[in-house]
């Protein structure tokens, strides 16, 4: 999944995949083969055209915003008051699909509400194809995870999507920041990260040094958001060697912001 | 660019040398100040011509200071030490210049001078390479169809090259396991693959990190459409004869002087201990009284005379044992979850949120090597393979190698 805008039928993936299934099953056969016939296969988090937000959009982050940050308002006091909180109902789920991160972080934090759904559920309402769940489809499509957070949300929580540059601003972090204290301990929502790895940079705990994209469930804080704590679908099971990878983690918010960057949250 | 990243360095190496301390409380609470990230990476990759890849040339340490350290009868983990000079201009010498207009990610760089990269100039080509001297070729041509195809966990025998292609951005269970044989240079075999489930659905797998010894290729992977158990396997080079070793919940295995050794235990999700097989009969035998205590183990690495591994209870201990020791040792303590520990000889490697890190066997002591995130890696051999982080997701990343036959051992200065 990346921000290339490289588009690809579903039909033309299914074939892809099950090209990739032939290939590798003939490939299996006998001692080792001959790299000829390389498998193929591509998964993209998509970026279809310019990431913006409508205007019922911007108006509801800016109310949002508004009310965690006037000052002695309701929500702002109720948020500097409690320096860690973390979500206990929003459980990490392993992703039953390789592509599924997307469909497992909704289905965890929905939740935060007391909602069960499956997985397969989740990628219906996000679309979720072999390419994974887009972050941003076009005029059209929106943002596939806050339209299918916004539909399981109780009644007067609307979730906004927030673009990152690829390194956020200080004034960026921060704001996530006094988001994240908001949305845990006064609303009670986690947050959907869309993360980009890459060679070098940061990474999500137990992720190799390579390129991933990804989504996480942001479910926690701590040190009064300078610590984010999130669940990770990528952790396979209760078998031992899921070790690597946690279900529950904790990283430098500051970080996970760069490791958001280039694509975003939605709180 | 290069002149401007010298003087930036050797003002960092200034400031480091004054302000930053040893304070011996691990690698989390040791902070140097003052250290800004430019400031202390080697300079910028520099464009034009081939690339180099050479290991670096430094001053050779008088060689008692090569002397192992035998840590026995200490029970004290080792000592936070400013990364010294000595290092810092062995990184600078090394740092791997990459002509304009082309991506190239060293993988491996071994004893023998052969280095593995990946050379990728976007819409031309993506490519694993080899390179000794003025000689070069490819290993595997990726195409232009795959850019999105990462190689990872090479390793190196002198003969053969194991590594994994990982072949999607999102999963770690789509991948492909090659062997190469620089010998032939023939296209590389494919061994395995990410297998799928009953669903068709690739199931998840630990990663797969090969090992290379005694002419056969081990790996460790889930397979035969049983999601919940891990099969290790061995894979005879000269005919390809394939044999299931073990079959249980084990990880990567890693190779221990005569023996393979991994991480399992006898039921799903219980705490794992360590497994020997010996390499000559493949046959399992005891655990040496020494490690039969160690468990919960959350990565593993070894080579011909030494094993690593981290384990505590919240994985932020870095343990050793040598043949000759009577015991494990605490190498560091109270670090911030130390994560893909690699070995260069005495030198260990790995890697923590917050910068890469490199603990020496000599001196007992450890020290940070990036001035923040990126990459750090070494494969059974002498030379480490550093990666600075990149200023940008999309621009490219600084790399240096730096041989550790070359550099004195960390010290304990300030321990």
């Amino acid at each position: 999944m990346s921000s290339r805008t490289l588009t690809r039928p579903l039909l033309t993936a299914t074939c892809v995949g099950l090209a990739m299934i032939w290939t590798t099953a003939a490939a299996w056969a006998g001692g080792g083969t001959q790299v000829d016939a390389a498998p193929k296969g591509r998964e993209q988090s998509r970026v279809l055209g310019t990431p913006t937000l409508t205007k019922e959009q911007r108006a509801t982050l800016a109310r949002k915003d508004k009310a965690i940050t006037t000052p002695r308002s309701r929500l702002a006091t109720q948020s500097a008051a409690v320096t860690h909180k973390s979500l206990k109902l929003v459980r990490q789920q392993p992703q039953l699909r390789s592509y599924w991160c997307g469909p497992a972080t909704l289905a965890s934090l929905v939740q935060a509400d007391k909602v069960e759904i499956s997985q397969a559920s989740a990628a219906k309402s996000l679309k979720t194809t072999t390419n994974g769940t887009d972050w941003y489809q076009g005029t059209s499509g929106g943002y596939p995870m806050q339209k299918a957070l916004d539909r399981y949300a109780p009644e007067g929580i609307a979730f906004s999507p927030v673009n990152l540059p690829d390194g956020p601003t200080k004034a960026q972090k921060l704001a996530y920041k006094k988001r994240l204290v908001a949305n845990i301990s006064t609303y009670g929502q986690g947050i959907a990260g869309n993360a980009v790895e890459v060679p070098n940079g940061p990474h999500l705990n137990g992720h190799p040094n390579r390129t991933i994209y990804h989504w996480v469930a942001v479910r926690g804080y701590d040190d009064g958001g300078e610590t984010t704590r999130y669940a990770d679908s990528v952790a396979g099971s209760s078998i031992s060697w899921a070790a690597p990878v946690p279900r529950y983690n904790e990283i430098d918010s500051d970080t996970i912001m760069r490791i958001f960057g280039a694509r975003g949250y939605i709180w | 660019m290069a002149t401007s990243g010298s003087a930036r360095l050797l003002t960092a190496c200034v400031i480091l040398t004054l302000v930053a301390g040893c304070s011996g409380t691990g690698p989390a609470r040791r902070q140097p100040q003052g250290a800004s990230p430019p400031a202390t990476a080697p300079a910028t990759a520099r464009g034009g011509g081939t690339p180099v890849l050479t290991t670096p040339t430094t001053s050779a340490p008088g060689a008692s200071a090569r002397e192992p350290a035998d840590p026995t009868g200490s029970d004290r983990a080792g000592c936070a030490v400013t990364l010294p000079r000595s290092w810092q201009r062995a990184l600078t010498d090394g740092r791997v210049d990459v002509p304009d207009g082309e991506r190239l990610e060293v993988q491996l760089a071994a004893a023998d001078g052969t280095t593995f990269a990946v050379s990728t100039r976007e819409g031309k080509q993506h490519r694993l390479q080899w390179r000794r001297g003025n000689q070069h070729g490819t290993v595997q041509d990726f195409g232009l169809r795959h850019p999105d195809w990462q190689v990872l966990s090479p390793t190196f025998d002198g003969r053969h090259l194991a590594y994994r292609v990982d072949q999607s951005l999102t999963s770690f269970d789509d991948f492909s396991l090659y062997l190469w044989d620089s010998a032939t240079k023939k296209a590389p075999v494919q061994v395995t693959h990410g297998e799928r489930d009953p669903d068709g659905a690739l199931m998840a797998t630990p990663f797969v990190d090969p090992v290379l010894a005694k002419g056969w290729l081990y790996w460790t992977q889930t397979q035969d459409q049983d999601p919940e158990h891990t099969v290790l396997s061995g894979y005879r080079i000269d005919d390809g004869h394939r044999e299931v070793i073990s079959r249980g919940f084990g990880r990567a295995p890693v190779r221990f002087g005569d023996h393979l050794v991994w991480a399992d235990s006898d039921r799903a999700g219980q705490t794992s201990s360590l497994r020997f097989l010996d390499l000559a009969t493949h046959k399992r035998v005891p655990t040496p009284q020494a490690l039969r205590t160690v468990t919960g183990i959350f990565y593993l690495a070894g080579d011909r005379d030494t094993l690593v591994w981290v384990a505590g209870a919240k994985g932020d201990q870095v343990w050793a044992y040598r043949s000759s020791w009577s015991a494990p040792h605490l190498l560091v303590a109270r670090a911030r979850t130390p994560q893909f520990p690699h070995i260069a000889g005495d030198v260990v490697v790995f890697g923590q949120p917050d910068a890469m890190y490199a603990a020496d066997l000599r001196s007992w002591s450890y020290t940070q090597v990036t001035p923040r995130y990126g990459g750090i890696s070494a494969d059974d051999g002498p030379v480490i393979t550093v990666g600075y982080a990149p200023n940008t997701k999309s621009s490219r990343s600084v790399q240096s190698l730096l041989d550790t036959r070359e550099v004195p051992p960390l010290g304990r200065v300030g321990c």
